[in-house]
């Protein structure tokens, strides 16, 4: 816990009931954020990636555990004090399309932080509303007075980006911003944010299932699956040596342009198992390949196998 | 390619088909011009990214597109000689499902959620097949096995919704395999399922068609899964193939520049933390109201005058089966007449 | 007979239709409180089932004969048969919009529930109500009809619809018009309407669904 860390978020819980059933939906996450840094978070479905960026916003707030945002607690307050806080942590959604009201003209929409937090000059918020337009390149007097429906998913999501820089914010969590984008929307969306980055001085929670958008984006990344972390290491390292099964599972089976596929089964067979009923020990354990008895017995503890690098493996492929 | 020819017709012909869908702010191009063939036994790439015309080929091929007159069509599809486009209803509802089978992105969409799994293709197997309901019985859990599904009796009698997207889409392509098609077109079967699951269904249909000599059309935006599991591909891009050749060919030698900029617009995993993408800039023509001359001119860097007003046609090089739509094509190394590797 | 009588009852329903209007309003708004309280919700969903429920036709016609057919009373009893079906609507719609992402997207920003209600739900969810409305109109028209032609509806001198119709069926061998006129545009008025409602409800419907 340094000086600039900005989010800490320490051993968070959310739990669900489905169908009678209890059910945790992520367990344990502990994750800090400095400033500055971008941290991504990969993982299938199921993995609870989505549920994490949902509870770090308070929406819903976690059954259990703590979150801490510039020094200070969220999960104790209550709608109206996070209110404030919520301009300087924002969040981005996965469909642009429906993250934005079809009844609404754009320059509505992204004003409307700047009504929650209770500006009433219309020169002012009409000034701002055209300067973050300009900063996610797309022409002010074009797109002002549409209505989301007559854009693109790729527009869609500057304007979304536009809406969630206007009170200039200090964290964004990006949830899946680009999974619903073409390849090459994606380029652009991925290349907007990095500039956005440096412009405003942002720090960045990204969160996607795909590998080489989350390493291209992130100074560290953090794998999760069925609820709980796996992995977490630098971009660069956890691609070139990953200490956990799953993490290399994932990279042997993501398919890159070039690669041949080889006639020997894929690296991970079988299904997700549900969250409701995850495997006793290792969660992971029913797919690895190197699965011993212990993992059955015991749930590995998320620790540190050399500087910056930790996982949740009793046989990690790297380090100790 | 060349010596895989047989004395007998493609499996599948495309001759210079259209499809245009007459909507009340002008007519949509959807499918402009495409031609392209498929020899059986080979799997054939569509790649393209939204509102290139991939999805609106396929439903064309197998006519299940909308029959209020709204959908207007020129050209031919032969399917082992025969032009789909002048059969009647009839004879292609015999053809669909039976000959030319197809698996959609989206499991649900080809599943009855109130039918158990079992139904659905026993249902398939005494209908179409005629087999009896024991025979069929038994050849729907064999089905069901070959598609990697455990306790194949039991899932039987199972409804969709308690089945994984996963499972879902095995259960899809058991039921196109149960007629023994000849073609199965595979309208981005895995882009809904996770990486680790997407993996194991495009193994699976690779499986298949090897050991049904089956041939398939595999369409798909991402490239990654064309370069590892397609023998030829064509691009597409705002209605029309730009580019046409082996699967190997495209990746090492592209021709038109949309592809390389399709393909240097991805983030590869190799490449180090923070790389600036190649980003194509705006975005594709709108179907209504396209471009004159090559349409991806707007966004081309390698544009030049003549592109801005005529069209480039899909022709190869002399003694190459690599055709590109371009009239600056991108240089191939071994543009000298060679042979390609 | 004269149409000029017709046209007369015809802007009677019209009065009667206004009236109805501003009775579904209390309905859609208080099913939005609703929404975001789960309990409260199923309870007056429950009360609102009851009513459907009930053989409300009955009902009707028991406070007409008892407690006067006047206006506010006819109106009271139409609401009957209406508030129900807006409510059921409005909060169909409501749950629908309040799952789509711009309403999270709300809160995140820190908007307070009645802002959401006001600013994202409300304008969405009235669009089909709106579409409704025309078609619960025509239904309205019909109803007024269906009861004066019982004998419960306005007495004499108000003029309406089923009151002529019911007139003339006693002279329908000699004067089958008495009868047909009021019918024929009774069923044009509510042919209308519900062309009308339907082809909004189509037309809102592309506008406002997502890709």
């Amino acid at each position: 816990m340094t000086d600039n860390t900005l989010l800490e978020v320490e051993d968070i819980t959310v739990e669900y009931v489905t169908q009678g059933h209890r059910f945790a939906a992520i367990s344990g996450v502990t994750l800090d954020i400095a400033e500055g840094e971008t941290v991504g978070l990969v993982g299938e479905s199921g993995c609870g990636k989505s549920t994490t960026a949902r509870a770090i916003i308070q929406l819903p707030t976690p059954t259990a555990g703590k979150v801490r945002f510039e020094g200070q607690e969220l999960t104790e307050l209550s709608h109206a004090e996070m209110r404030p806080i919520r301009q300087r942590l924002q969040i981005i959604f996965q469909d642009p399309v429906s993250s934005l009201n079809p009844r609404r003209r754009v320059k509505d929409i992204i004003a409307e932080p700047l009504f929650i937090s209770g500006m009433k000059d219309k020169a002012e918020i009409d000034r701002k509303v055209r300067e973050v337009l300009n900063a996610v390149s797309m022409d002010p007097d074009i797109t002002m007075d549409r209505r989301p429906h007559q854009f693109s998913g790729g527009q869609c999501q500057r304007i979304c980006i536009a809406r969630a820089l206007i009170m200039e914010p200090k964290l964004i969590v990006c949830d899946e911003p680009v999974s619903a984008l073409d390849v090459s929307v994606q380029a652009q969306i991925l290349n907007l944010l990095e500039d956005m980055k440096e412009r405003y001085g942002l720090t960045l929670l990204f969160i996607s299932h795909d590998l080489a958008v989350v390493k291209n984006i992130s100074d560290r990344v953090a794998v999760m699956y069925l609820g709980k972390f796996c992995e977490l290491a630098d971009s660069a390292r956890i691609y070139e040596a990953p200490a956990h099964p799953y993490t290399a599972g994932l990279m042997a089976t993501f398919p890159e342009i070039g690669d041949k596929v080889t006639n020997s089964g894929p690296a991970l067979t079988g299904e997700i198992p549900s969250p409701l009923n995850p495997p006793s020990g290792c969660r992971f354990r029913t797919r690895c390949p190197q699965a011993e008895e212990k993992c059955a017995a015991e749930e590995p503890e998320f620790r540190e196998i050399e500087p910056g690098h930790l996982v949740a493996c009793h046989f990690p492929l790297v380090g100790e | 390619m060349a010596d895989n020819q047989s004395t007998k017709p493609p499996l599948l012909e495309v001759n210079n088909l259209y499809t245009h869908f007459d909507t009340p702010r002008g007519i949509a191009h959807a499918v402009d011009g495409v031609s392209f063939t498929l020899e059986r036994g080979r799997t054939l790439g569509i790649v393209g990214e939204s509102g290139s015309g991939k999805s609106v080929l396929s439903r064309t091929i197998i006519d299940i597109l909308a029959k209020d007159g709204s959908v207007l069509y020129d050209g031919e599809i032969l399917f082992e000689g025969r032009d789909l486009r002048s059969l009647p209803e009839k004879e292609m509802r015999e053809i669909r499902g039976r000959e030319i089978a197809m698996v959609f992105q989206d499991p649900m969409s080809s599943l009855n959620p109130v039918k158990k799994i079992g139904k659905q293709i026993t249902e398939v197997l005494t209908k179409r097949l005629g087999m009896t309901k024991k025979a069929a019985n038994l050849r729907a859990a064999e089905l069901i096995d070959s598609v990697g599904i455990p306790d194949a009796e039991q899932q039987l009698g199972r409804f969709p919704m308690h089945l994984s997207g996963g499972m879902r889409q095995r259960v899809a392509i058991a039921i196109a395999m149960a007629c023994e098609p000849k073609l199965l077109i595979a309208d981005e079967p895995t882009t809904a399922l996770d990486v680790t699951i997407q993996a194991q269904i495009l193994d699976l249909l690779r499986e298949q068609q090897r050991e049904r000599n089956m041939s398939v059309i595999l369409i798909t935006h991402n490239l990654g899964i064309v370069s590892g599991y397609t023998d030829d591909v064509a691009v597409m891009y705002a209605g029309q193939i730009v580019e046409r050749c082996a699967t190997d060919e495209l990746v090492s030698h592209p021709r038109m520049p949309y592809t390389e900029a399709l393909m240097n617009s991805a983030p590869a995993l190799a490449d180090p933390p923070h790389t600036r993408l190649n980003a194509i800039p705006g975005l594709p023509p709108n179907l209504l109201n396209v471009p004159d001359g090559c349409r991806f001119n707007a966004r081309c860097p390698y544009v030049q005058e003549n592109c801005k007003t005529e069209m480039p046609t899909l022709t190869a090089d002399a003694n190459s089966d690599h055709s590109f739509a371009c009239w600056h094509p991108l240089q191939n190394e071994m543009a000298n007449g060679g042979a390609s590797a | 007979m004269s149409p000029a009588i017709s046209l007369s009852s015809e802007s009677k329903a019209r009065e009667i239709s206004a009236i109805k209007t501003s009775a579904f309003s209390p309905g859609i708004f208080y099913r939005h409180l609703c929404q975001f309280h789960d309990a409260q919700s199923s309870a007056v969903s429950i009360l609102i089932d009851s009513i459907l429920a009930f053989p409300n036709i009955v009902l009707a016609i028991a406070i007409l004969f008892y407690a006067g057919a006047n206006i506010f009373n006819l109106v009271l009893v139409i609401s009957f048969y209406t508030i129900p079906q807006f409510t059921r609507i409005s909060r169909a719609n409501t749950m629908l919009y309040a799952q789509r992402e711009f309403v999270v997207a709300a809160r995140a920003q820190g908007a307070s529930h009645l802002r959401i209600i006001l600013r994202e739900l409300l304008p969405n969810v009235i669009v089909p109500v709106a579409a409704y409305s025309l078609l619960i109109m025509s239904f309205t028209i019909g109803l007024e009809g269906t009861l004066s032609f019982l004998g419960v509806g306005l007495p004499p001198p108000d003029p309406t619809w089923g009151q002529m119709i019911s007139d003339g069926i006693e002279e329908l061998e000699d004067d089958p018009f008495i009868s047909f006129v009021p019918s024929f545009f009774m069923f044009m008025t509510i042919l209308s309407l519900n062309l009308m409602g339907d082809r909004m409800r189509q037309f809102t419907d592309v506008k406002a669904s997502s890709a």
